[in-house]
């Protein structure tokens, strides 16, 4: 190799390493500390004995409802996940493939995309009051609903792209082959976009299973979800870091075992052997 | 058993239109190419026949019966896919029974069909296997099969050897012609490709902008074409096309490269000032041995192609480039000078304005 790729090479490194440090750091840390006597914590002691005490008052302390917690969060995000996922994929499908007029496509797509936009708190007032009005203030129904339609357009979105990449020449082999609309999409669509259903929805769980403004607003002590428990254990004069972190670390685990599944399923080809 | 009718067909895609009013009659159990470069309109027309695509106006019927609101099932048609459109979840096996699963064929049946058909086509190793494990010619059997096991009324094919090699595409042309000859249904080919055109049909519909130019055996489209157009375009190499003007009773190619007596043109280009000469490359022959009335021309081979027992050789002719196509063992170099004739009778003759075909 000549120096100067050498020196390139090892720059390129250099600069990768520092962005991977800035992104996992944060995590050691948290992941560490979850492990550490609160006084370790506080003095900032790096060589530490490691315990599982947090843990064990985290999970099975009398006071602590982050089992709950965990369950609410777990439960919203499955529900919410699969109601948005239903409705994308079909709302994706009809604007893309049924006739739907390109101005009607272009305007539902936009719209969604501004709304996406929005500051979710904005919404967080009106939505407070509305449900408390229809009597499903601080329910499940109320939080499912609101991570449903707050993450819809991430659906819409995804899963068209995912969509544009099914051939149409499969659906009009289907049609050649004598069949109809609905088991064009549920035998020959669907199964295509199998791998395009597992990342989106591996997004759009961890997205419900991080939100925390609209879970705040309308969740009360039984129903609040582990971003809202977390919230909980910085108090004006107590900060529990141990358990805070240890509460973290668990919350990670979700996350990470999603992603990696859906990282293998982005990675997979698509409709690998349809064309040529 | 299925006649088709195409009754001035037309399809606009928004201010474009792709068919200016089609009309052809397709007999039951005729194998039709429909044959054009691309953008002519051709797919456009065979996803008309098949009733993926509705028409504009006109209308497309079967066994003369209006078929326009009838999707491709109820037309009963097959169709194999350019790109094979082979469902890539499914295998092989699956992939050639889901029509027949749909149209509630019983199970019996179906797997009779199925292993027929992979029989037929040498399948039958590959039938748990799933199309991404297929080579390219084995893809484009299974697409071939999944029609054929429908033994519907026609077959529609839109240009299914265009991804394959020379040499598979030459056998899976033999496939083609012998599933025809097997089942004798209609079947209707759309192809860029003039050899194919050639080589498989009963009827070469030429088609261009949307248009047909000619439609005919490929004997007539090859030695009677209609017009300019399709004379340029069938035929390998091309026919060599040329203005030829008159004078003093005679017309001459360039610049006297080639001379001949108007009595030799026939009756209706006879009157014409200028005229456009066609000579096919083949009919460019050795003059040595040649009749004497034939015209003669000398030329030098600029370019030679040999290809074993012909070789294809682009002549130099004073300011004209001719192609001739000269068979025999004897093959010229490059800078030989060459004395050739040709059989009058086997001459093109078309009218400039009109581009229309001259004949006696």
């Amino acid at each position: 190799m000549r120096p100067r790729m050498r020196i390139a090479a090892g720059a390129r490194l250099a600069a990768l390493t520092l962005a991977a440090l800035a992104v996992l750091l944060p995590f050691v840390w948290i992941v560490a500390a979850s492990f550490k006597y609160e006084i370790d914590i506080t003095m900032g002691r790096l060589v530490f004995s490691p315990t599982i005490v947090h843990f064990d008052e985290l999970l099975f302390s009398r006071g602590s409802d982050f089992l709950r917690n965990y369950a609410n969060s777990f439960g919203v995000a499955l529900v919410s996940t699969a109601l948005c996922l239903s409705a994308g994929t079909l709302g994706a499908y009809a604007l893309d493939r049924l006739d739907t007029p390109a101005w009607l496509r272009h305007a539902l797509l936009g719209w969604s995309m501004l709304y996406y936009m929005t500051p979710q708190m904005t919404l967080v007032g009106s939505w407070y009051v509305l449900f408390r009005q229809v009597g499903l203030g601080e329910s499940y129904t109320a939080l499912v609903l609101t991570h449903t339609v707050m993450n819809l357009p991430m659906a819409l979105w995804l899963m068209g792209a995912f969509l544009r990449d099914v051939p149409v020449e499969l659906e009009e082999a289907a049609r050649v082959d004598a069949c109809g609309p609905v088991k064009t999409f549920t035998h020959v669509v669907l199964p295509l976009l199998r791998p395009g259903l597992l990342a989106t929805g591996a997004l759009l769980f961890i997205f419900s299973w991080n939100e925390f403004a609209v879970s705040l607003a309308l969740t009360r002590n039984e129903t609040a979800t582990v971003p809202v428990a977390l919230a909980k254990f910085a108090q004006d004069f107590d900060m529990k870091y141990g358990a805070m972190a240890a509460a973290a670390t668990l919350s990670l685990l979700p996350a990470l075992l999603l992603l990696l599944l859906a990282t293998r399923s982005l990675v997979r080809g698509l409709t690998q052997g349809a064309l040529k | 058993m299925s006649s088709i009718a195409l009754r001035g067909l037309v399809r606009r895609f928004g201010a474009v239109t792709t068919l200016h009013g089609i009309d052809l009659e397709i007999a039951d159990g005729a194998f039709v190419v429909l044959v054009g470069p691309s953008g002519c309109g051709k797919s456009t027309l065979l996803r008309l026949v098949a009733g993926l695509d509705q028409p504009s106006a006109g209308q497309v019927l079967m066994n003369g019966r209006v078929v326009n609101d009838l999707g491709p099932a109820e037309r009963d048609v097959a169709m194999v896919f350019q790109n094979y459109s082979l469902y890539p979840h499914m295998t092989v096996r699956r992939n050639l029974a889901f029509g027949l699963e749909n149209l509630r064929v019983p199970p019996g049946q179906i797997a009779e069909r199925v292993d027929e058909a992979a029989r037929v086509l040498e399948l039958t190793a590959l039938l748990e296997r799933k199309p991404a494990q297929l080579s390219g010619g084995q893809r484009q059997r299974v697409a071939m099969g999944r029609a054929m096991v429908r033994q519907p009324q026609a077959f529609l094919f839109d240009e299914p050897l265009s991804n394959l090699d020379a040499q598979l595409r030459a056998s899976m042309r033999v496939e083609i012609k012998k599933l025809h000859r097997r089942n004798g249904r209609t079947l209707v080919y759309v192809t860029h490709d003039q050899v194919e055109a050639m080589t498989l049909a009963d009827i070469i519909v030429v088609m261009r902008t949307g248009r047909i130019e000619q439609a005919g055996s490929p004997a007539e489209v090859f030695e009677r074409p209609a017009n300019l157009f399709v004379a340029g375009f069938i035929g390998s190499p091309a026919m060599n096309l040329r203005a030829v003007e008159r004078h003093d009773g005679a017309f001459t190619l360039g610049d006297d490269t080639l001379r001949m007596a108007a009595e030799l043109a026939p009756a209706p280009a006879r009157s014409l000032q200028r005229a456009v000469l066609g000579i096919r490359p083949d009919d460019l022959r050795p003059a040595a041995g040649a009749p004497v009335h034939w015209p003669r021309l000398t030329a030098a081979a600029k370019v030679v192609e040999p290809m074993g027992s012909e070789c294809i050789v682009t002549l130099g002719a004073g300011p004209l480039e001719l192609t001739a196509r000269l068979h025999g063992r004897s093959l010229p170099s490059e800078g030989d000078a060459l004395e050739l004739a040709v059989d009058p009778a086997t001459l093109h003759w078309f009218d400039p304005q009109s581009e229309r075909a001259l004949y006696p």
